[in-house]
């Protein structure tokens, strides 16, 4: 424990101080700066609560609603775990999460194309049909990959599992 | 109220969130948001030189890969800014909130505040950097505007978050030094203490009901200890043990008993789960999208918002005549190209530029959005064109289109374009005369400059003072 106080922020050294000095001033103008670009490129009112609106929500949305939401997911994955190999919850928890980075980041895709994309080049695929698939995809490689998992558990084999194996 | 909070961080508590992970994370987030820094830089002052800015055109594909490069590295931070979030949610309940002036709660201040507005500024940057290249726009503010604006933001935010953090960093930099059965918070200077500070909770917490006696909290206290030292292995069993002098009270009581009923998970399972599911994502996201920027991973292209050799000519395009409102002055038989310098100026119809010496170019189209395609241009020397009127090889030339509902009708070309032998005011594409889409009579070609430059429906050219 005294190594790690030895390197508590309180008593960093010389070296770290300065660095952290120019660092911070760094940062202040580049925030400085930032903030003055905004105010000069977007002066007008509606324009400048929109941005405020953006951050505060993309803030809320965050650490209200999606990391709790996980939270709680991952809690109630890990009560498989009386049950289920761990490597099994890591590889279906990796699955859905996968899936749905994929299903947020590209349905505003589908939706330029249902309000109808300036131009035929603009969203040109068939996104709704790729995210099926790619769910299909990942489905399979996790029925897949459980099977061979819960098979090398119960042979005894070398793993991380939490489930002993039946008594023979 | 501190109990709480360190119940909750207990609780919320895995193994992929320790120090060493979030420096992990952090150094390659903070690369792809440096990357996307520069890139969108280069992109901006492309776009908006200031006066003594010049650039090279050289190599040709430039400008195709540093754009390619900030889209894709702008598509990445979403796996690895949601991941490193994860891997410091915890810290979000750190108790107290700020501490107090004396104990370095200035710098405390200083770093939720900049937290909250690096977090805030990272995901409405990346988000509306994405929904851009959807051309979907959900917001009352300008995106070039905004999106310029906050990378400022975002990189003296960082600035400031690695400073902060610079102890812990150096400290977790290197595998190795990270210690066996470290406790795993994020925040490493609470990582220390968090055990002791855990029984502390505790034995305030029961000296409160009035319940306590001396042996209790230092078994308490002595539990705790031994939760926080608990190695790889049999990770459930002193978790288990820590909580053992505590009832089950009220509801926050019940839930937390559930959760610690809960088995942990197994550390290196739940590590290499998390790495591995950053790295799929971050290389699927890659393969399924890269193919509008890098042809090679054309045909695993499914989620990209272009796709290459989709549009007029089997070339996308941002902006069609219609929207441009040029399909009757385009199609005009009077049309004519004036070149002019001072009051010199000379005026060529379409069948006087197609008259003059041909050159034929293969080019990329490179837009801002990041997606890009090789072409086959053919038609008159830019420089040719500038020494009809005796331009020297020192003037710029301002380019006006025939659409004039757009910032992009007027644009500014420097001597190093004018004078290049690439550079084309182009009537041919790919071997047929220049779809109206992509700027039929004629439009510019130039080498290293981003799609929105590259003027369609040309009505003049001029040399500028």
């Amino acid at each position: 424990m005294t190594d790690v106080e030895a390197e508590a922020p309180e008593s960093v050294g010389r070296g770290v101080t300065v660095v952290r000095g120019i660092l911070i001033a760094l940062g202040v103008a580049l925030i400085g700066f930032g903030g003055y670009t905004l105010v000069m490129l977007q002066p007008r009112p509606n324009q400048l609560i929109g941005v405020a609106v953006w951050l505060i929500g993309a803030i809320v949305l965050h650490d209200a609603i999606l990391s709790p939401l996980l939270v709680g997911i991952g809690l109630l994955m890990r009560r498989a775990g009386h049950r289920v190999p761990w490597t099994v919850i890591a590889l279906v928890q990796g699955a859905v999460v996968i899936g749905c980075l994929f299903t947020l980041m590209f349905l505003p895709e589908i939706t330029v194309q249902q309000r109808g994309p300036k131009n035929a080049t603009v969203v040109p695929l068939d996104y709704a049909q790729n995210l099926v698939i790619m769910w299909a995809v990942l489905a399979v490689i996790v029925a897949v990959g459980s099977i061979v998992l819960v098979r090398r558990t119960r042979s005894g084999g070398r793993s991380h599992s939490n489930v002993r194996p039946p008594r023979a | 109220m501190r109990f709480l909070l360190y119940r909750l961080r207990r609780s919320i508590d895995s193994p992929s969130r320790n120090p060493r992970m979030a420096t992990v994370t952090g150094r390659l987030l903070g690369l792809a948001f440096l990357i996307c820094f520069g890139t969108g830089l280069y992109s901006h002052f492309l776009q908006e030189p200031l006066a003594w800015m010049t650039f090279t055109t050289r190599p040709l594909w430039l400008y195709q890969v540093t754009q390619g490069i900030h889209i894709t590295a702008g598509i990445l931070c979403f796996p690895l800014l949601l991941g490193k979030l994860y891997v410091v949610f915890p810290d979000l309940f750190q108790f107290p909130p700020v501490r107090s002036l004396k104990k370095g709660g200035a710098v405390d201040l200083l770093e939720r505040g900049s937290i909250a507005l690096f977090v805030g500024a990272s995901l409405v940057e990346i988000t509306i950097g994405l929904l851009n290249t959807f051309q979907l726009y959900l917001w009352p503010f300008g995106f070039r505007q905004v999106h310029y604006a906050l990378a400022y933001v975002i990189i003296g935010s960082l600035a400031i978050h690695i400073a902060v953090k610079l102890p812990i960093i150096r400290r977790y930099w290197f595998k190795a030094r990270m210690p066996e059965g470290e406790p795993v918070l994020a925040s490493g200077r609470e990582d220390a203490a968090i055990g002791r500070d855990l029984a502390d909770a505790r034995a305030s917490s029961v000296s409160n009901d009035a319940a306590a006696s001396t042996p209790a909290a230092a078994s308490a206290s002595a539990a705790a200890a031994a939760a926080a030292a608990a190695p790889d292995s049999g990770d459930q069993v002193p978790q288990k043990a820590a909580q053992a002098p505590f009832a089950a009270r009220g509801i926050t009581g019940r839930v937390f008993d559930w959760i610690d009923t809960t088995p942990a998970p197994n550390k290196a399972v739940s590590r290499r789960g998390f790495v591995a599911t950053l790295a799929v994502a971050a290389a699927a996201l890659v393969a399924f999208t890269g193919g509008q920027s890098f042809r090679v991973l054309d045909r695993l292209n499914a989620f990209a918002p272009r796709k290459a050799g989709i549009g007029p000519q089997s070339l996308p395009i941002n902006r069609t005549a219609a929207a441009a409102k040029v399909t009757e002055t385009a199609v005009d038989p009077a049309w004519t190209l004036t070149v002019a310098n001072g009051d010199r100026s000379i005026d060529l119809s379409y069948a006087d530029l197609t008259g003059m010496p041909q050159t034929s170019v293969d080019l990329p189209i490179a837009c801002v959005e990041g997606w890009s395609q090789m072409a086959s241009w053919r038609g008159v020397r830019m420089s040719e064109l500038a020494a009809l009127v005796g331009a020297t090889s020192e003037d710029a030339f301002k380019a006006t289109s025939l659409e004039t509902n757009s910032r992009y009708g007027v644009m500014t070309m420097g001597p190093e374009y004018v004078n290049d032998p690439l550079t084309l005011v182009a009537v041919q594409l790919n071997g047929e005369p220049l779809d109206i889409d992509h700027g039929y009579p004629a439009r510019m070609i130039a080498p290293g400059r981003p799609g929105v430059l590259q003027t369609k429906w040309l009505s003049r050219l001029e040399v500028t003072s």
